[in-house]
């Protein structure tokens, strides 16, 4: 029966601030969802089962796991903090297991001494509550045993993910990596158990043999002295068997670094070509950036530019109003000037732009007050002096009051300007925005290039001159160590084939029942011994098998529909009982350097096909927690994950916050609301919740506050 | 995996066909928990016994030693 996480609450832990009460998430079986911003609590979320679970927490400063007793004070609400003088610091799981009911709370009292938070010793409390009956458990190792239910100490590892752990769930690179987890989660650790003890009851039965021969013999000092030999030799086998385990081990190291180096000098080309399409596009970009960055900072300047400064953009209504104002006041000064003389000298530039076409469209000329009718001549020569050549602007830019007092003599060439300067600053940012463009295109063709480079293996601190080198090397090892096999191999066959012709000089020399009876005995031991090998050997490799198949069709799954092929997962047996897995692609090469969001899938894939490979049962039957599992992947693999997890997990808590869309009302973007309408339509089984901030607060002082959505 | 899972996988051993000649027929037959008359079913149940009640070592052989082998 699987182990189910009915709730997890918080008191007073990092942003949950408040009572049990105010920050509980209740769960149920299949996938339940914390949807999350950053900073809105899915860490902490984790952190309080880290600490639950394990006395640890991460810490997202140092970007690494501490002991929880070295973060009480970081761990405690900013808010509680600040308010109280004193509080408790807790978190909460509810969960059920066979029928049996437990609540697990872990606690620390926190308290204000002279302006210093003190803690006191952490509470744990554990309560089980079966069959309407509510028993308190005492006994500190019997509330070990029952944190124990929530996930096994062995399990923990594949049970309680955090997104950037993921790459290493499975650890392929150390010897014993995915061998001793297909042996612990295939659980055959005790036929491992068997074999060992079924090897030392051989030796014991040899050495009975041993004795027996001596104590029946009619040639004491001949047995004696074919005994020793015999011992002698099966010694040497079994250091000789103790040396070719430790050369096939150097033979699989040496295999695996070949292969991993040969991908590696296979892409060296294709490297050198993405490696150039890098650099030229980099400098591209950056010559693109300056050539913006330059336009942007000649915008100022075109705020003054002399004929058409942009500065008076949509001012042309100002200038006819300051005409009209100009003009009475003209016809002001006129009306006294011409009081005192009549002869009208006119300044230079006079008659302007504004004055001349309200000439020509009142048909009169205002210096002389004579007609001049359209077309005729006099409106022609109005219209001639209209459109002589204006005096170019030569004024100091940043001279404003120079500026301001030439807009007024030189309005009337700023009157023709003036409605074109809006068209002017749109082609301006027009041509902005078309060099941005166009270093976005850049972009996008660099990260491109960037990902087959890495694909290639780029990136990787060797150079090729590096890998060439360490290649040879890894080719001598290989056959260096294949060469010591060979030759162990060949002695261990010449000192078996003296130990037969000891066996038969020593059966010849004591012909005794009691004799054979042990000889029979032992000879019974070694092939119990050999069939029990080979039966785990059997096994191991008929889960491989099924792992390996089992494996591939949660990758196809997790990356249905992804554009890119993440190839196909190969499980492989090494001479030194280690198995390796790498990505082939469809002729069977190595694959290399896949983004992280494959790689995560790759290890997610292996660890569901472990889980669900498990004999005699199907189903994961602890629940499978994750933080941020999905921060490298696009939306395909999130939906695809989704549809998988149900049939490998009995109960999923997701953290996540690629379903987040702050400009949302609900918070969902559009995977979020379709997922969440899938559970409310039940073709999803879960819950789903979205944290949100109480208030807008400074780090110390956050408060999150979930919402329900589903359960 | 559980001592009789055990016992069932080490019965498709063909070594107990080829060293022991143990008939296909009465391998299908045989049981985990009833008595076997082949000696080496008996020391493979008595070694997969001793590991599923964590018996000593010594204990398993002179088991095998004493009540199987008869010695």
């Amino acid at each position: 029966m699987a182990t189910i996480i009915k709730s997890i609450s918080f008191q007073d832990f990092y942003n949950y601030y408040g009572s049990f009460e105010y920050n509980t998430y209740k769960f149920k079986e299949g996938i339940n969802i914390v949807n999350a911003d950053n900073n809105m609590g899915k860490s902490k979320f984790y952190n309080g089962i880290l600490w639950l679970l394990r006395d640890i927490v991460y810490d997202s400063d140092f970007k690494r796991m501490e002991s929880a007793s070295s973060s009480y004070i970081k761990m405690a609400s900013g808010k509680a903090k600040c308010e109280k003088t004193s509080f408790l610091m807790a978190v909460r799981i509810i969960f059920q297991t066979e029928n049996v009911e437990y609540i697990v709370t872990k606690s620390i009292p926190f308290q204000l001494i002279d302006n210093n938070w003190k803690t006191k010793n952490e509470i744990l409390d554990v309560i089980e509550t079966q069959d309407g009956k509510t028993i308190p458990i005492l006994d500190i190792s019997a509330k070990e045993e029952v944190i124990k239910k929530i996930i096994p100490t062995e399990l923990i590892n594949y049970a309680l993910l955090q997104g950037e752990s993921m790459e290493k769930l499975v650890d392929l690179s150390s010897r014993l990596g995915l061998s001793s987890t297909i042996e612990a989660l295939a659980d055959i650790s005790n036929l491992i158990t068997i074999c060992s003890v079924s090897s030392e009851l051989t030796k014991k039965s040899k050495s009975l043999l041993n004795s027996q021969e001596k104590d029946f013999s009619d040639n004491k000092g001949k047995v004696v002295e074919l005994i020793e030999e015999k011992v002698k030799i099966e010694n040497y086998v079994d250091q000789s068997i103790d040396k070719i385990d430790e050369y096939k081990r150097e033979l699989s190291e040496a295999k695996n670094k070949k292969e991993e180096l040969e991908a590696l000098q296979l892409n060296a080309k294709k490297r050198e070509r993405f490696r150039e399409i890098q650099e030229r596009l980099n400098y591209e970009i950056k010559n693109l950036t300056i050539k913006k960055n330059d336009k942007e900072r000649n915008i100022t300047s075109n705020l003054f530019l002399g004929n058409t400064p942009w500065l008076l953009m949509g001012l042309q209504e100002e200038i006819t109003r300051f005409d009209e104002h100009r003009q009475s006041l003209n016809e002001e000064k006129a009306k006294q000037h011409i009081s005192k003389n009549p002869t009208i000298l006119l300044p230079e530039g006079s008659p302007d732009v504004p004055s001349l076409k309200r000439m020509l469209n009142k048909e009169i000329c205002e210096v002389c007050g004579r007609e001049a009718m359209k077309d005729s001549h006099a409106w022609k020569h109005i219209e001639k002096i209209m459109n002589r050549p204006q005096k170019e602007y030569n004024g100091d830019k940043n001279n404003f009051s120079q500026f301001y007092s030439n807009i007024q003599t030189t309005i009337g060439s700023f009157y023709l300007s003036i409605p074109g300067i809006g068209e002017r600053i749109n082609e301006y940012r027009s041509e902005i925005d078309l060099i941005q463009e166009e270093i976005n295109k850049k972009i996008l063709e660099y990260e491109d290039a960037k990902f087959e480079f890495i694909n290639a293996g780029g990136g990787s601190t060797h150079s090729d001159k590096d890998i060439l080198y360490s290649y040879s090397l890894a080719e001598d090892k290989e056959k260096e160590t294949k060469k010591l096999i060979e030759k162990t191999q060949n002695q261990i066959s010449i000192w078996k084939v003296r130990l037969s012709q000891i066996d038969i000089e020593l059966s010849s020399s004591s012909k005794n029942d009691i004799v054979n009876d042990y000889r029979e005995f032992r000879d019974t031991m070694c092939a119990v011994e050999m069939i029990l090998a080979n039966t785990k050997d059997r096994i191991f490799d008929n889960i491989i098998k099924s792992l390996e198949s089992n494996a591939n069709q949660k990758y196809t799954d997790l990356t249905l529909g992804n554009s890119t092929s993440g190839g196909r997962l190969s499980f492989t047996k090494q001479e030194d009982n280690t198995v390796q897995v790498s990505i082939k692609d469809i002729l069977n090469g190595e694959m290399t350097g896949l983004g992280t969001g494959f790689q995560r899938m790759k290890q997610l894939s292996i660890v569901m096909a472990i889980i669900s490979s498990k004999i005699g049962n199907n189903q994961f039957n602890y629940p499978f927690i994750s933080d941020a599992p999905f921060s490298e992947f696009g939306d395909n693999f999130i939906n695809n994950f989704f549809k998988v997890a149900p049939n490998v997990f009995s109960q999923s808590i997701i953290l996540i916050k690629e379903l987040y869309d702050p400009q949302e009302t609900n918070l969902l973007n559009s995977l979020g609301k379709k997922i969440l309408s899938e559970m409310i339509d039940g073709k999803i089984n879960g819950t789903f919740y979205v944290n949100v901030m109480k208030e807008a607060a400074d780090s110390t002082n956050l408060v999150t506050i979930n919402k329900c959505y589903k359960y | 995996m559980t001592a009789e899972e055990i016992f069932n996988e080490v019965l498709k051993s063909p070594e107990l066909v080829k060293i022991f000649n143990i008939p296909k027929e009465e391998i299908e037959n045989l049981d985990y928990k009833n008595f076997s008359e082949y000696k080496v079913i008996e020391i493979i149940k008595a070694i997969i016994r001793g590991d599923e009640n964590k018996s000593d070592k010594n204990a398993i052989f002179k088991v095998i030693q004493n009540q199987i082998m008869q010695l």
